[in-house]
C-alpha cells in the first residue's frame, strides 16, 4: 500500500523549475564571471595548474555581480542590528573600533611564536653591532592596551597582556635599547589612537616621536642633529577613512549603519633645505624600519624632527613585526657609512601573530636554540 | 572543490546535473562515465596531483577485490589477499597521516634524530581509504556481486561522499547506479534535492561558520579563559562541528538526491541523545556503522569464540557477571573507540577522546545492564525531567570528549576542563554596567555585540534540541537510507509547496550574501 503523503513526480515540477532555471542563471553568471577572471601570468602555467594555485586563484576570482554591495549591506546590517564588526574586528564603546589581534591570539598561533621572534631579535642586533651600527627596538603599545577605557568590558587576553612585559625583560638582558611607550601613551586625557583604525592619532604619533628621540639620541652621542623642520599650522579638518572600518566591510556603508568617520586636520612637517642648485642634505645617520605606524600621522618626520636629523624610512604597510626590517638587512650593502642608528618599530599586537614565510627563513638560518 | 563556493554552485554543479541527464539520455555506461570524470575535476580541483593517488588506490583496490573474489574456494588465500591489500591500504594512510607525528613522537624519545614537517594530506583519504577497506572486506566476506570496473570507480569518486563521506557500503550502492531508473530525470530529484541541499548549506554557512570564530578564539588560548568562557568556547565547538558536519552530510545527501541516488543518514539529532549509546547511533552513522561491523564484531566474536572454547557463557549472559561483561563489551568498545580516535588524527589526544566516549560506552552498557535491567519493566520509564536531565549529562559528556578532540594536545584539553571546573576563577557581565545611560541603539550595539556568542550558542542549541532535523522536515521524502525519527511538528513538515520554496530561496539569498567567507568543512581535514 502506497503512503499517502507521497506526492506523485507531477506535484514536484513547480519546485524543480524553479531549481532548474536558478542552476541556468547561475551558470550563465558564473560563465560570465570566469570570462572576466584575468590570471596573472605566474598563475597560467601548467606548473599552476598543477599544484592548486590557478584552481585557488578561479575561485577566488569567481563573485556574484553586485557582490561589493551585498558585503557591504551585509556587514551594515550586522554592525547595526547586533553590534557584530566581523571576525577581525571588535567593537568596543560605542564608536570605538578594535583590532582583534591586539585583544586575543590569532588562532592557531603557536605559542613559542614570541620566543622565536625574540631569537631573531638578537640575532639582528648582532649583526648590527659587527657593523658599529646601534639598534634601538620601539614596540607601539596595541590601542586595547592604551585605550582601555574604551573597550567598555572587553579585555586584552592575559597572554597579550604579559608580552610587552616579557619583551621589555628579554631586550634588558641581552643589552639592546628599548623604548618603552606604554607610560608616554598610557593614562593621558586625550586619545592617543584613532577610533575606527588602529593606528596612533597625531596627538600619540608626536607623543611617540619625542620617547623615541629621547631614547635615540644617547645612542647617538646625545646631541640633537642640526636638521631643522618646518611645520605648517594645521588645516581644516578632513574625514579620515579608518582601516578597521574597511577591516569590517564598512568603508561604503550609509551613516548611522556604522561608526561615524572621524575628521583630522592635517599638518605638514618637512625638513627645511636651503633651496639652492647644490643644496646637499646631511648624511644619513638613522634609518627607520617601521610598521604601518612609521607612515601614519607623522611620526616619521616628528621624530626627525626631535632627533635634528632626516630619518631613512623604509618603514611598511603589511610589514607585520619584522617585514621592514628584513628588507633593511636586504638592503644593508647599500646602506651608507654614515648610518649609525636603526630604528626598529613594529607594534606590539605583531609579537604575537603566526611567524611568516620570511621569518621562518630567517629563523631556519640561525644556529639552534640552546636550552 | 568546496560545496559552499560559487564556482561549485555557479558552474560544477549545473554542468554536471546537465552533462549527467543529457549523457543518459545517449547511454547510461556514459552518463556514469561523465560522473566520474565530473567527480574527479572535484577532487583534483583542490590539488591536481593528488587525482594520481585516488586513481591508483581505486585501481589498486579493484584488482585485489578481483583477486578476493577470484580465490573465494580457498580461504586461506583468501585471507591472505585481503589482509595484503588492506595492510597496503593502511599504509599509505599512515605515510600521510601519522608517519611525520610518529617520526616526531619517537624523536622525543631520542629514538630518532631531527624532525618532520607533517605532510600535506589528501583530501578525504580516510574516507576512500575506509570506503575501499571495507569493499575488500565484503568481498571476502561475498557480499559483493557486481564486478564492474565504471561502477566501482563510480561507487568511490561519486563527488557528494567522496571527501568526507557518509562512508559507504557497496552493497547500497552499486544497485543504485545499476539501475537505468536513477539515470532518468526526476522533478522530484530536483525539488527534494535542491531542499535538503540548501538546508545543509544554511547549517555550515549561517551557523556553523557563524559560531566557529569563537570557538576558534577559545582554543587558541584555552589556559586564559574562565568559568563561562571555558564552556562557551566548549558549546560552540559542540554546535560548530554538529551544524559544521551535519550541514555537510544534508548537501551530500540533497547533490545525490539530485543525481537520483540515495544515501544513507549520517547524523540524526545527535544532541537530542539521552544516553552515549543512543549518540553514537545518532552521530557519524556511517561512522559507527563501520567501526561497529569491521572492528567491534570482529573482536567481540574473537572473544566470544575463546569464551566458548574455554566453556564460558557468551553473549547476553556472559555480560550479566561482571567478568564477562569486561571481556564481552569493555574490551571490543575500548578497542573499536581508541582505534576510531586515533582514524581522527594523529595526537595522544585523539586516542584519549577515543578512548573517553569507549569508557562512556561502557558504563552506560554496564548501567543498562545492571541497573535498569534489575528493575521490572514497569519501573523502566523515566519522565521528562529525568530524560532532560540525560541529555544534559550526555551532552557534557561529549563535550569533554570533544574538548581533547578539538584541542592542540592534551595540555590545552586540560586546561579547557580545568577552566569549565571553574579554575581559572569566575568572569561578571561587566559589559552590561557600560550600557547604563547610553542612547538605546548604541547599548543593544554594545550588549549584544559584546554578547554574541551567547546569543549564537542560545539559538544554537535551540535549533539542536528543540527543532526537528532537515530528514523529519522532509518526512517520507527525506532520501536517506534509512529513514529518521518522526516530525512531530507538522508545521515543519516539507511539501514542494510555494511557501516551502520561498522560504528555500529566502534561505539560499541568506547563504549566498555570506558566501565570500568561503570556509573548509572541519572534516576534510580527517
Amino acid at each position: 500500500m502506497s503512503d499517502p503523503d507521497v506526492l506523485p513526480d507531477s506535484a514536484h515540477r513547480m519546485t524543480a523549475a524553479v531549481w532548474m532555471v536558478l542552476l541556468a542563471v547561475g551558470l550563465a553568471v558564473g560563465i560570465g564571471a570566469l570570462g572576466k577572471v584575468e590570471l596573472a601570468p605566474p598563475l597560467r602555467g601548467l606548473d599552476a595548474w598543477l599544484d592548486g594555485r590557478t584552481e585557488t586563484a578561479l575561485n577566488q576570482a569567481i563573485k556574484l555581480p553586485g557582490q561589493e554591495r551585498i558585503e557591504t549591506a551585509n556587514a551594515a546590517v550586522r554592525y547595526r542590528m547586533l553590534g557584530d564588526l566581523g571576525t577581525q574586528v571588535a567593537l568596543g564603546c560605542p564608536q570605538w573600533m578594535f583590532y582583534q589581534d591586539g585583544l586575543r591570539a590569532q588562532p592557531g598561533t603557536q605559542p613559542q611564536v614570541q620566543g622565536e621572534r625574540l631569537r631573531l631579535l638578537k640575532s639582528w642586533s648582532e649583526q648590527l653591532a659587527a657593523r658599529q651600527v646601534r639598534l634601538l627596538v620601539v614596540a607601539v603599545p596595541d590601542k586595547a592596551r592604551i585605550e582601555a577605557g574604551h573597550l567598555c568590558g572587553r579585555a586584552m587576553a592575559p597572554g597579550l597582556q604579559a608580552q610587552y612585559d616579557t619583551l621589555a625583560r628579554a631586550l634588558d638582558d641581552s643589552g639592546i635599547a628599548f623604548a618603552d611607550l606604554r607610560a608616554v601613551l598610557g593614562h593621558r586625557n586625550e586619545d592617543m589612537f584613532f577610533r575606527t583604525d588602529v593606528h596612533m592619532n597625531p596627538a600619540g604619533a608626536r607623543l611617540a616621536a619625542q620617547a623615541v628621540a629621547r631614547a635615540a639620541l644617547p645612542l647617538l652621542g646625545g646631541a640633537k642633529g642640526e636638521q631643522a623642520f618646518e611645520v605648517s599650522p594645521p588645516g581644516t579638518p578632513q574625514p579620515r577613512m579608518g582601516d578597521l572600518l574597511v577591516l569590517s566591510g564598512l568603508k561604503s556603508a550609509p551613516p548611522g549603519w556604522r561608526p561615524d568617520i572621524e575628521t583630522v586636520a592635517e599638518q605638514a612637517v618637512a625638513p627645511m633645505r636651503g633651496g639652492g642648485l647644490l643644496d646637499d642634505t646631511p648624511p644619513v645617520q638613522v634609518l627607520l624600519a617601521g610598521s604601518s605606524n612609521g607612515l601614519r600621522s607623522h611620526f616619521a618626520e616628528w621624530l626627525g624632527m626631535d632627533l635634528g636629523r632626516e630619518v631613512w624610512n623604509l618603514s611598511m604597510d603589511g610589514g607585520q613585526f619584522s617585514g621592514a626590517m628584513l628588507k633593511a638587512l636586504g638592503q644593508s650593502g647599500q646602506w651608507p657609512q654614515t648610518l649609525r642608528l636603526v630604528i626598529w618599530e613594529f607594534s606590539e599586537n605583531t609579537l604575537s601573530l603566526p611567524l611568516t614565510d620570511d621569518e621562518k627563513k630567517a629563523l631556519a638560518q640561525l644556529p639552534a636554540a640552546r636550552n | 572543490m568546496l560545496f559552499n563556493s560559487y564556482l561549485f554552485l555557479l558552474l560544477f554543479l549545473p554542468i554536471a546535473l546537465m552533462g549527467y541527464y543529457g549523457a543518459a539520455r545517449v547511454s547510461l555506461r556514459l552518463a556514469a562515465l561523465w560522473l566520474c570524470l565530473a567527480s574527479f575535476v572535484f577532487y583534483g580541483w583542490w590539488n591536481p596531483q593528488f587525482v594520481a593517488l585516488l586513481a591508483v588506490s581505486i585501481l589498486f583496490n579493484y584488482v585485489v577485490g578481483l583477486l578476493v573474489l577470484q580465490a573465494a574456494g580457498a580461504p586461506r588465500r583468501q585471507l591472505l589477499i585481503t589482509s595484503a591489500g588492506v595492510i597496503a591500504d593502511l599504509a599509505v594512510l599512515v605515510h600521510y597521516k601519522y608517519f611525520a607525528a610518529l617520526f616526531n613522537f619517537l624523536g622525543e624519545w631520542g629514538l630518532t634524530h631531527g624532525a618532520m614537517d607533517t605532510l600535506i594530506l589528501p583530501l578525504g583519504i580516510s574516507f576512500f581509504t575506509f570506503t575501499q577497506i571495507g569493499f575488500l572486506l565484503d568481498c571476502r566476506s561475498g557480499l559483493v556481486k557486481e564486478k564492474g570496473f565504471l561502477s566501482y570507480v563510480l561507487f568511490v569518486t561519486f563527488f557528494p561522499h567522496l571527501i568526507a563521506g557518509p562512508i559507504l557500503h557497496h552493497k547500497e550502492m552499486i544497485p543504485q547506479f545499476a539501475d537505468p531508473a536513477n539515470y532518468r530525470f526526476k522533478a522530484e530529484n530536483l525539488s527534494i534535492g535542491g531542499m535538503l541541499f540548501v538546508i545543509g548549506l544554511a547549517k555550515k554557512v549561517l551557523l556553523a561558520d557563524g559560531i566557529a570564530p569563537y570557538a576558534d578564539a577559545g582554543f587558541a588560548a584555552p589556559s586564559g579563559l574562565d568559568f563561562w568562557g571555558a564552556w562557551a568556547t566548549s558549546v560552540s565547538y559542540a554546535l560548530q562541528i554538529y551544524f559544521d558536519f551535519s550541514g555537510y552530510s544534508d548537501m551530500a545527501l540533497g547533490l545525490a538526491k539530485m543525481f537520483g541516488i540515495r544515501f544513507p543518514l549520517n547524523f540524526n539529532s545527535p544532541y537530542k541523545a539521552a544516553s552515549i549509546v543512543d549518540f553514537w547511533a545518532r552521530w557519524h552513522i556511517t561512522l559507527t556503522r563501520y567501526l561497529t561491523s569491521y572492528l567491534y564484531y570482529p573482536v567481540a566474536m574473537a572473544v566470544s569464540r575463546a569464551r566458548e572454547r574455554r566453556g564460558m557463557a557468551v553473549g547476553s549472559l556472559a555480560a550479566r557477571t561482571p567478568g564477562g561483561f569486561a571481556a564481552t563489551i569493555i574490551v571490543p568498545t575500548l578497542f573499536t573507540m581508541g582505534l576510531a580516535g586515533i582514524w581522527h588524527g594523529a595526537g595522544l589526544q585523539f586516542l584519549v577522546f577515543g578512548i573517553w566516549h569507549g569508557l562512556c560506552l561502557s558504563i552506560n552498557h554496564g548501567w543498562r545492564i545492571f541497573v535498569v535491567g534489575r528493575k521490572p519493566p514497569s519501573e523502566r520509564h523515566s519522565g521528562p525531567a529525568a530524560k532532560a536531565l540525560c541529555v544534559l549529562i550526555t551532552f557534557v559528556a561529549v563535550l569533554i570528549g570533544q574538548a581533547f578532540f578539538r584541542a592542540d594536545g592534551m595540555h590545552s584539553a586540560w586546561q579547557l576542563l580545568a577552566g569549565m571546573m571553574g579554575l581559572h576563577g569566575f568572569g561578571g557581565l561587566e559589559s552590561l554596567s557600560h550600557a547604563a545611560g547610553l542612547p538605546f541603539g548604541d547599548a543593544w550595539r554594545l550588549v549584544i555585540g559584546h554578547h554574541l556568542q551567547a546569543v549564537y550558542i542560545v539559538l544554537l542549541l535551540g535549533i539542536a534540541w528543540f527543532t526537528p532535523n532537515a530528514h523529519q522536515i522532509l518526512g517520507v521524502h527525506s532520501p536517506a537510507i534509512f529513514k529518521t525519527l518522526p516530525n512531530p511538528n507538522r508545521l515543519l513538515r516539507w511539501r514542494p509547496s510555494p511557501g516551502w520554496l520561498i522560504a528555500a530561496l529566502f534561505l539560499l539569498a541568506l547563504c549566498l550574501a555570506t558566501l565570500h567567507k568561503e570556509t573548509r568543512f572541519l572534516y576534510f581535514q580527517f
